[in-house]
């Protein structure tokens, strides 16, 4: 009970200190949604109305018919005629196309009377994460246009694939980025907060003096997150509020689930936090410590962008050294999966230890050192 | 002069005093560029389940393809539908292949057979290169099958266009390519406004700088003594980034190497106005640090860096234009890649200076009205 | 240009700071010597520092006149701060440099040559017998010596006129002591000193004070000839009669 006082004494302390700025307060609730937002709504890899040349060497109707079909499609918006292969160059250095189409000499004339003809597609090799769907898309509307004038054929054999796509009927790309932006916002702005907070005191010597009191050291560090906890937990009821009415990404699985995952994440993030503040010597170290760790690395490797699978075997190591790696399973698992507590065990089960781990180490890491 | 380079002395010197600091301003190459710059954006790789009911000739000759394929990983098998579905729940794979019960009888005896593939769309990107794989893999084993099965020779009337490309500048979109100079761009960004951000406001927290106020000392001096030693720093970092880039993973410079460091330099000079900024509306540490994290986040949001600003929608593509991140990358890429000369940055380079005289000339104005 | 006349260091009149309507230094008006040791007393909130803050040119007053060491604080701020020290009552040096290297930042910021940031230094410290801190980190002194220390840099530039704020607070009674003779010594080589306290026995070492109530100078005397006005034993109750008096007339004009 006498500790129970204490704990109630210090969590208000810590409280009226974060609610007397107002400012940091606005920003730290403030901030996460913003980027979720800004972020949910630009954070696209559909192709529409990409700008492209084109280059026709045929100029017949064959060739026309194509560049009509292609420069109405709703993935290709055309740019340029160009005369020669070589003004591709300069206005790929000039950045006005994305991709151009070559149509060879007598295009018709081959399809026609030699069954054979070819269309040369150039995309910008520096925009590797665009590129590729670019030339996808234009061998698609090439492909479609082509069969269609050949007539059906009887003869053969067809094996049909039929397309059941799971979880994400009309392919979102929203659906793994919002989930993934939630996970770095909540894992960075709770780290930061905790980290800069307890590395000021440190500064300040505050800290070593609470810690030379007999009350509990776990008590004390407790006492210290509970704040941050509950201003974490506001933004992210806020982000998925944004995730679920703003883009729209459907709660399949049930929400108080998400909801008890989302406090385990948030400890893990103050944790982590905390675990900072104890190496690092200086406000200006600990948010170097924190931004270095966190924050290209979540949207590098734990799935927030790029499929974890495809990264080399070593940073999926890496990666799920990250609390957001497992977060992210999660959040997405519930949300779009429909997953049950029992298949996510696992990674559940990775976040407790992670908070454990963060936690008691800090802890024995904050020792009181009397002089 | 002399007074700035009495502030660059100290600077210099408050740094090299914190080992710590030390470590981590000089491990960023090694995790930001060497680390991280492994990380492609290219989806090479889909896990798959099979359900085959079928355990037909045509049902294994389409497994085997698979299996001969680099992009997919075969998993396992499964009896049945629904024991495939959990195992997609719970151990995430890409993609389940059925072969119904009597696939190959139907083929044979109705000359078409639908096989299921079920795709977990929640990685549209993945989930569409899956899709398209897989056709591949069922359009050439229905040849492989009217070769096979029937004695003429089928597709010989069908016009066909075939669609050579290529990707210019980076033909075999090798991604480290892209990626590597990308991280050196996001490491220049995020250190050089994380070290100017919280640098000035230090010195209102710690009281130096009403010591300052009273010396004959003037605010531009002031700026100027505190940015120079951070841009040193950054042009140190970009250096070892770039010999890590050439050595570790043979990043072609297609251009000038003196244009990158001019075009860097110019660039840093922005970033560390952002920062100064940043400073000089904080009244403490905290305030910067939230101030710096949103910044930096927007920065890579509308950075080209992970999500592409061509897909974006009108207005991102106008917050990008504010963006120096995206100036840098834009540049970078153009010079390192492309092989631009400085005819072809000019204009970028104009509009980052402008926006660099803008920002000095803002948080000079701030600065001077609050003592 | 001119040289101003150097008959007083620090010359004041009717200067005001208001912040809106709220009034923190009212017209106050005063002159002090070359070599004199001048002291602001009052309570927190008096406008002690306020007044301070508009006399070292950080602050501009709303009307008024004022010189410190011969130039004008409404027009020559940039080259008044070259010739006068000062000390906040924060503690405001590096931490993390040594006491030399404090020392040598600062006067290489008043745009002293090497040579004399060596020469001054060298003086400065065994002078006040503080050699022997000269490599230490800053962070490890004890506070009376950075005290100390903070006050020789602002004696780094040879200031013809020093302000102390609250110099002494925190720091015990025989540092305090030393920090009175540091002052002493160099009062007695020209230099001006003004220094505000709340400190009423610290007001006894002063050559003269000044009492300032809401923003007011309520007097202007030396610390013997106030005590022996008031027939009064201590400044403290000197101070306490003066600015209960105060609040007497101010509360019957107010009614």
């Amino acid at each position: 009970m006498k500790n129970f006082k204490i704990f109630k004494g210090l969590v208000r302390k810590e409280f009226l200190h974060i609610l007397r700025d107002w400012r940091s307060l606005t920003m730290l609730l403030g901030i996460p949604i913003v980027l979720v937002l800004l972020f949910g709504s630009v954070m696209t890899m559909e192709i529409k109305d990409a700008n492209i040349a084109v280059v026709d060497h045929a100029k017949d109707h064959d060739s026309k018919e194509l560049i009509n079909l292609i420069s109405t499609s709703e993935f290709f918006k055309l740019v340029k005629y160009l005369d020669t292969s070589d003004e591709i160059d300069e206005e790929f250095k000039k950045g006005t196309i994305r991709m151009a189409f070559v149509f060879d000499k007598d295009f018709g004339y081959k399809l026609h009377h030699e069954g054979h003809a070819q269309i040369q597609l150039i995309a910008d090799g520096s925009k590797i994460l665009t590129s590729p769907s670019l030339i996808s898309y234009g061998k698609i509307i090439i492909n479609k246009h082509i069969a269609s004038k050949n007539p059906p054929s009887r003869a053969g054999y067809y094996i049909i694939p039929t397309v059941r796509m799971m979880y994400n009927k009309n392919l979102n790309g929203r659906y793994m980025t919002v989930p993934g932006i939630m996970s770095t916002v909540i894992l960075l702005v709770g780290a930061l907060m905790t980290s800069l907070s307890i590395t000021k005191e440190k500064e300040l010597g505050t800290l070593e003096l609470l810690l030379s009191t007999p009350i509990n050291r776990f008590l004390i560090m407790f006492a210290k997150i509970v704040p941050y906890l509950i201003t974490s937990f506001i933004s992210a009821l806020s982000i998925i509020w944004a995730a679920k009415y703003v883009f729209e990404v459907p709660v399949s699985g049930s929400m108080g689930l998400l909801l008890l995952n989302t406090v385990l994440y948030i400890l893990t993030a103050l944790a982590l936090g905390l675990l900072i503040s104890t190496f690092a010597n200086s406000q200006l170290t600990a948010m170097m410590i924190t931004m270095t760790l966190l924050m290209l690395p979540t949207e590098v490797l734990s799935g927030m962008t790029f499929p974890t699978d495809s990264l080399p075997v070593v940073l999926q190591w890496l990666g799920k050294l990250l609390p957001s790696t497992w977060f992210n399973i999660i959040s997405k698992g519930i949300l779009l999966q429909g997953a049950k507590g029992g298949s996510l065990f696992f990674e559940t089960a990775m976040l407790v230890i992670m908070v454990m781990v963060f936690y008691f180490w800090s802890v024995i890491r904050f020792k009181p050192r009397l002089q | 002069m002399r007074i700035i380079r009495f502030i660059i002395v100290k600077e210099f010197i408050q740094i090299f005093r914190n080992p710590l600091l030390v470590l981590i301003i000089l491990s960023q190459p090694f995790i930001q560029v060497l680390l991280l710059g492994t990380a492609g954006g290219d989806i090479n790789y889909a896990s798959v389940y099979v359900v085959d009911e079928d355990l037909s000739s045509t049902s294994r000759e389409i497994i085997s393809k698979m299996k001969g394929s680099d992009f997919f990983d075969i998993r396992g098998a499964a009896l049945t539908m629904d024991e495939a579905y959990k195992v997609m729940e719970y151990k995430n794979i890409n993609l389940i292949v059925h072969f119904p019960p009597n696939f190959e009888k139907k083929l044979i005896k109705e000359h078409s057979s639908k096989v299921q593939l079920v795709t977990n769309a929640i990685d549209a990107i993945t989930a569409s290169l899956t899709y398209a794989y897989s056709s591949e893999i069922i359009g050439a084993v229905n040849k492989d099958v009217a070769i096979k099965w029937s004695k003429k020779s089928l597709s010989n009337k069908a016009a066909t266009v075939s669609i050579p490309y290529s990707y210019w500048y980076n033909r075999a979109l090798i991604s480290q390519y892209i990626m590597v100079p990308a991280m050196c761009v996001a490491m220049v960004v995020m250190i050089t406004i994380l070290l100017s951000g919280m640098n000035i406001v230090k010195e209102k927290e710690i009281g130096t700088m009403e010591q300052l106020n009273v010396t004959p000392m003037r605010k531009t001096h002031f700026i100027m003594g505190k940015i120079i030693p951070v841009w040193i720093i950054n042009i140190v970092l970009l250096a070892i980034g770039l010999i890590l880039s050439s050595l570790v993973f043979h990043v072609p410079v297609v251009g000038s190497l003196w244009l990158v460091f001019f075009l860097s330099g110019v660039v840093m000079f922005l970033l560390l106005a952002v920062g100064v900024l940043i400073s000089v509306i904080s009244n403490t540490q905290q305030q910067a640090m939230f101030f710096t994290f949103f910044i930096i986040m927007i920065f890579v949001i509308f950075g080209d860096f992970i999500t592409p600003i061509d897909n974006m929608p009108s207005w991102g593509k106008a917050m990008a234009e504010l963006n120096p991140q995206a100036y840098y990358s834009r540049m970078i890429h153009l010079v390192i890649t492309k092989g631009s000369g400085i005819k072809d940055i000019l204009p970028d380079l104009l509009k980052v200076s402008g926006l660099t005289f803008a920002t000095l000339a803002v948080s000079l104005w701030i600065f001077n009205k609050k003592d | 240009m001119s040289q101003p006349e150097k008959t007083y260091s620090i010359s004041v009149e009717n200067l005001t700071k208001k912040f809106d309507d709220f009034v923190a230094v009212d017209k106050i008006t005063f002159n002090v010597q070359k070599g004199e040791i001048f002291g602001f007393l009052g309570a927190n909130g008096a406008g002690k520092t306020t007044a301070m803050r508009m006399l070292i040119g950080v602050l501009e007053p709303t009307s008024g006149k004022g010189q410190v060491a011969g130039y004008d604080i409404f027009k020559n701020s940039r080259k008044l701060k070259k010739h006068i020290g000062y000390m906040s009552q924060k503690f405001s040096l590096y931490d993390d440099l040594t006491a030399k290297e404090n020392m040598r930042f600062f006067g290489g910021i008043y745009g002293l040559t090497n040579k004399e940031i060596s020469s001054r230094t060298k003086e400065l410290l065994t002078h006040f017998g503080m050699e022997h801190i000269e490599k230490e980190r800053v962070s490890s002194l004890p506070l009376g010596w950075k005290q100390k220390l903070a006050f020789c840099t602002a004696l780094m530039h040879k200031p013809d006129v020093v302000f102390l704020d609250e110099p002494t607070s925190g720091v015990d009674p025989s540092i305090r002591r030393q920090f009175w003779e540091m002052i002493y010594e160099t009062a007695e080589g020209g230099v001006t000193v003004l220094v505000t306290t709340h400190n009423m026995d610290e007001a006894e070492y002063c050559h003269r004070i000044s009492m300032m109530v809401a923003g007011k100078m309520i007097t202007v005397d030396t610390p013997q000839n106030l005590k022996d006005k008031y027939k009064l034993e201590t400044m403290g109750e000197v101070f306490l009669h003066l600015a209960r008096g105060y609040e007497k007339e101010h509360a019957i004009t107010a009614s």
